[in-house]
């Protein structure tokens, strides 16, 4: 069962990552869900792929009504990011999802129409879900060619999608780093062969260096927050990869 | 047995179906000319030929209606087992949660009933594909009547004769070839209703 847990909480402001599935099949890559909240409404971050559909609901059940849901953000097309799309559409057929402009034609193999779909240019998109004002910050060629990250200012909380994504041991499954130095070896190879551009990445990490990040949460493995952060920054700004590595 | 799988060997079965009403043709074709050459003693072997070559494209005919009623299938049956497993993932997630069943119940409903709807479109299919079939049987049977003909007629073709036999032999088998097929088809088409 997928574990629903508060990270961050501000009045009726909240973030909830579901994360760690340990009744998942091997055979499927393990993902993290964040819902993100003004308690009137919600927004829930590459929300997963079908087959972990029932998983993803039932713990976002535990802790939030599914039905004050308004907003899905895909941050690129990947399967495990948002092949589960029509099985929310069967639930909810007026869900918004937010997706680069790139992909607004292949997504809809997945599940949606037009009405479905809020583009975001490439440059990026405010955001809002109910109160609050979420920024897609665009992290292109890493490692899809139309990729956005989320970040959320007031509680500084970064949604970094596939950017710290690590492979962890079933051992290892806290969902916060405990120990940068060993957490990061489980984080590299995925780096260097997913992450296609230099140019990419460096434009990437002057970005987000500028911003002001409690947490960085990626898609797949353990949330970086404090030191680490920064960290995890210059760590990725110096790793060689993709066609650096041909 | 997988539907889809059934489904994707009837439609080679027609195909070949297809390429061999095309040879009764073209051997009818054929026929004709030798017949000609036979001269007046062989006009009813022309007349049988000329029936022949009807009777392929009226072969050719209904194994393309089979194939279009084929096409619609396909395409329902994997829009519905598209759905039947979005009906699954979301009773899973109704089996699991007390709040999920209550937030999913009108999406379960929805799906099923789609699937539902589907269902009584495919069997509708089914039928007609039944009567499409029913009726190539019996072609097949008046085909198999004019190929004996054939055999009848090719001894009135005077030095023509072996040669006109050879050909009415030749059809007689192609057109025994289809209505084995065609029974085949009828065979696998049951599965597919079952
Ligand atoms: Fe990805
Ligand atoms: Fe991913």
């Amino acid at each position: 069962m997928k574990k629903a847990t508060i990270i961050y909480q501000s009045g009726e402001h909240q973030w909830i990552a579901l994360a760690r599935d340990p009744e998942k099949p091997n055979y499927l890559i393990d993902t993290n869900e964040y819902l993100i909240t003004d308690g009137t409404t919600a927004l829930l971050t590459d929300p997963g792929g079908s087959e972990i559909f029932s998983m993803v609901f039932t713990a976002i059940c535990d802790a939030y009504d599914p039905a004050k849901i308004g907003a899905l953000f895909a941050s690129h097309q990947d399967p495990d990011i948002i092949s589960s799309l029509s099985l929310w559409l069967d639930f909810n057929p007026d869900l918004k999802c937010y997706l680069s402009r790139l992909w607004s034609t292949f997504v809809p193999h997945f599940g949606g129409t037009d009405e479905t779909f809020i583009e975001i240019p490439d440059e990026g998109l405010n955001i809002p879900v109910g109160s609050l004002n979420l920024q897609a910050v665009p992290a292109h060629y890493l490692h899809s060619s139309g990729n956005f990250h989320l970040y959320d200012e007031t509680a500084r909380l970064f949604f970094s999608g596939d950017i710290g994504a690590a492979m962890l041991p079933p051992d290892m499954n806290d969902l916060f780093v405990k120990n940068f130095a060993r957490h990061i070896d489980y984080a590299t190879y995925f780096h260097q062969r997913w992450m296609g551009s230099k140019e990419a990445k460096r434009v990437w990490c002057e970005r987000v260096a500028k911003l002001k990040i409690d947490m960085l949460c990626p898609q797949h493995g353990a949330i970086y927050q404090g030191a680490d952060v920064e960290r995890f920054i210059n760590w990725f700004d110096e790793l060689p990869v993709g066609t650096g590595l041909l | 047995m997988n539907e889809l799988k059934i489904i994707a060997e009837i439609n080679e079965e027609i195909k070949k179906i297809i390429d061999l009403a095309e040879d009764i043709s073209l051997t009818a074709t054929n026929a004709i000319l030798i017949a000609r050459q036979a001269g007046s003693n062989a006009v009813g072997f022309s007349v049988v030929a000329r029936e022949l070559r009807m009777f392929s494209d009226k072969i050719a005919t209904a194994m393309q209606e089979l194939s279009q009623l084929i096409y619609q299938q396909v395409s329902i049956t994997a829009t519905k087992r598209n759905r039947l497993r979005s009906v699954l993932k979301l009773n899973q997630a109704s089996a699991r949660h007390e709040l999920a069943q209550t937030r999913l119940a009108s999406a379960c409903v929805r799906s099923q009933s789609e699937v539902d709807e589907m269902e009584r479109v495919i069997s509708n299919i089914l039928k007609s594909l039944q009567i499409a079939m029913k009726r190539t049987v019996k072609q097949c049977a008046s085909g198999m009547v004019i190929a004996r003909s054939a055999g009848i007629e090719s001894a009135h073709g005077g030095e023509m004769t072996i040669a006109l036999r050879q050909v009415a032999q030749s059809v007689e088998n192609v057109v025994n070839n289809i209505a084995i097929r065609i029974k085949k088809l009828g065979i696998q088409l049951t599965e597919v209703t079952a």
